[in-house]
């Protein structure tokens, strides 16, 4: 099954988003359009609305001044004050309408003009009549009233087409310019459902995948922690029921011993004293192997500590052997360590103890204890934060080393560099060591030089 | 090696037949001549049924093992501390088992002190002789948990 990467998931979304984002501009510049359109169209309406409005004001007040004429009623006159004062208005209005038009702006004021004269004209009429009010209006006026109005006509006309040829050119290359949006549009649309569906499809998929990689992971997780629970309670058990009969038997020997022992051979005696020694040994393996599984199982928090208190509980523990070799044991740098202490003080005792187990005879063991802060970039361990402190505990001594070939292997389980005879030990206390120092996400390492000595150093995370 | 003048009273429950004979040869020695009273039950049940048929009067101490049959001693202890009649009764908890949950959990059980058994003959000896060393208000009451564990060397 092939599947997706992260990067290819990334590249379908960011394509698929930037399609829906143009998506909605062109939407966008669509409705504008449509919109500006429809604004055009009102426009030019409204203009022309204008425009016949005014020539019928204009034809009204032509007709109340010829009711003046006819009738010399005064009300007529009043009547044709206002239809003039509504005339001026539109213009106003007009005069705003085409403010964005050179050439309607143009057409306007001789419209303007037009408007004046007819109205100049009227009112000359009116002033003629109220002063004689048998005064005859002449023929020659009326047509020459008669022919501003037609000019009238004709200039509002020329207006009203030429508002509508601009509002058709508009109209026309907006309709040229979005034609091609809607196709586009749907091509978008349908190409993002594509993309969408498709990267539905592979997600899906690969979820599918993941979710059975995860539940396959699981399940050996949960395998794996049984078995690790059932090894856990199989080396305590063991280890803790066989102390049971072999402390029998070490007390049966020593009952022997203690009681019989003169009436033994001498092949017997010795027989006896080896058996009680290898009873002895069995049972340091067995208690050593005990504190050894018992040390994952138990949680205990880290805290603050001063390093020298913990190095003089040790020295109190391991007091007889201390005075007995005459070891000399320094602290030097750094206060505070950051430990479990009960486990970091069986750490400290292992350790010291394999020091004074492989002392050199020829002379006064020196145990030297450092600590100091580095940079985890310093340490150059693989799963430590570069940014971070750790506190360095340097262990050394000038006992009879080991060869640095050895130097991991120390730390395995059983693992013992001497025959038994010269040094005893159940090849467990590193390990013990080595697994405390892992309880602490720490890291350890130990280098050694035949003849002069053992380094050990510990880093811990402050 | 001088004792208490009255005839000592000492009960062991203990479902390992070893360990009895052992602690019983052990007394035998400690007490070589002097005449001591021994009363060995085999479980819990066996020595809720002793306690009541012989109290009063009281052991002067109970050595009471924790891995029994029927009725273990951390059952065993519970009723004893519960039950008005015996709740004085020195408790001496006598153990292969050295874990500390198991100390802490018998220190707050109420039990006077804890024996892990010892590897050795001798050793088991010197224990059992160090304890019955204590007089009895010494040994009726709880001391420090640091003083809990006797560990001989």
């Amino acid at each position: 099954m092939e599947r997706l990467s992260q990067f290819q998931i990334k590249v379908i979304f960011i394509f698929a988003s930037v399609i829906l984002i143009s998506l909605s501009v062109f939407s966008y510049l669509r409705i504008n359009s449509l919109l500006k359109s429809s604004e055009l169209l009102n426009h030019t309406n409204i203009v022309k609305l204008e425009l016949e409005s005014i020539f019928s004001r204009i034809k009204d007040a032509d007709s109340e001044q010829r009711g003046y004429v006819l009738t010399k009623d005064l009300a007529y006159i009043n009547q044709f004050n206002s239809t003039i004062r509504e005339i001026r208005k539109r213009q106003q209005r007009l005069e705003m309408l085409t403010s964005d038009n050179y050439s309607q702006q143009k057409n306007l004021e001789t419209l303007n003009t037009l408007i004046e004269k007819r109205i100049v004209h009227m009112n000359a009429v009116l002033k003629d009549v109220k002063a004689d009010q048998t005064l005859k209006i002449k023929k020659e006026r009326w047509l020459a009233a008669r022919s501003i109005m037609n000019s009238l006509r004709n200039q509002t006309d020329k207006m009203v087409n030429e508002e509508q040829f601009l509002m058709k050119l508009r109209t026309k290359s907006l309709v040229k310019e979005t034609a091609l949006t809607p196709l586009f549009t749907i091509s978008l649309i349908i190409g993002s459902i594509l993309i969408l569906i498709l990267s539905y499809y592979g997600i899906s998929k690969e979820l599918k995948v993941s979710n059975i990689l995860k539940s396959d992971l699981e399940e050996k997780n949960e395998t794996l922690a049984l078995m690790n629970k059932e090894l856990e309670s199989f080396t305590y058990i063991s280890s803790h029921d066989l102390q049971e009969p072999l402390r029998k038997i070490q007390t049966f020997v020593t009952r022997i011993i203690d009681s019989e022992f003169e009436n033994l051979s001498p092949n017997s005696k010795t027989y006896l004293v080896k058996t009680n020694e290898s009873a002895n040994r069995m049972q340091a393996l067995i208690r050593d192997l005990l504190a050894y599984s018992r040390l994952k199982t138990e949680i205990f928090p880290v805290q603050i500590t001063n390093l020298k208190f913990i190095v003089e509980e040790v020295k109190s523990t391991l007091e007889e052997e201390i005075h007995e070799k005459n070891v000399l044991i320094s602290v030097s740098g750094e206060k505070n360590v950051k430990i479990i202490v009960s486990q970091f003080r069986q750490l400290l005792t292992n350790l010291i103890s394999n020091s004074i187990k492989f002392a050199d005879a020829n002379r006064q063991l020196q145990i030297s204890i450092d600590n100091k802060l580095v940079k985890g970039s310093e340490v150059g361990v693989k799963n430590f934060n570069i940014d971070s402190n750790y506190s360095k505990i340097t262990v050394s001594d000038n006992g009879i080393g080991f060869d640095p070939e050895y130097k991991d292997r120390i730390f395995e389980v059983f693992q013992r560099l001497h025959s038994d005879s010269n040094y005893k030990g159940t090849g467990i206390g590193l390990a013990i060591v080595k697994k405390i120092v892992e309880n602490h996400d720490g890291f350890i390492s130990a280098d050694g030089k035949i003849g002069q000595g053992a380094t050990f150093v510990i880093y811990l995370p402050v | 090696m001088s004792f208490q003048a009255y005839i000592r009273n000492i009960f062991l429950t203990d479902d390992d037949p070893d360990d009895c004979m052992l602690f019983l040869e052990a007394l035998q020695e400690i007490f070589s001549g002097e005449k001591a009273n021994l009363t060995i039950t085999n479980d819990g049940v066996e020595l809720m049924e002793a306690l009541k048929e012989t109290v009063p009067p009281a052991p002067e101490v109970i050595f009471l093992d924790l891995n029994m049959p029927r009725k273990n001693g951390f059952e065993c202890i519970a009723e004893i501390r519960n039950t008005p009649k015996y709740k004085n009764i020195p408790i001496i908890i006598f153990s292969t088992s050295s874990n500390a949950d198991i100390v802490d959990k018998m220190y707050a059980y109420g039990a006077n002190y804890y024996i892990c058994k010892p590897q050795s003959y001798p050793l088991l000896k010197k224990t059992i002789e160090f304890v019955l060393s204590f007089d009895l208000r010494k040994l009726s009451q709880q001391p420090m948990r640091e003083k809990f564990v006797i560990n001989m060397v």
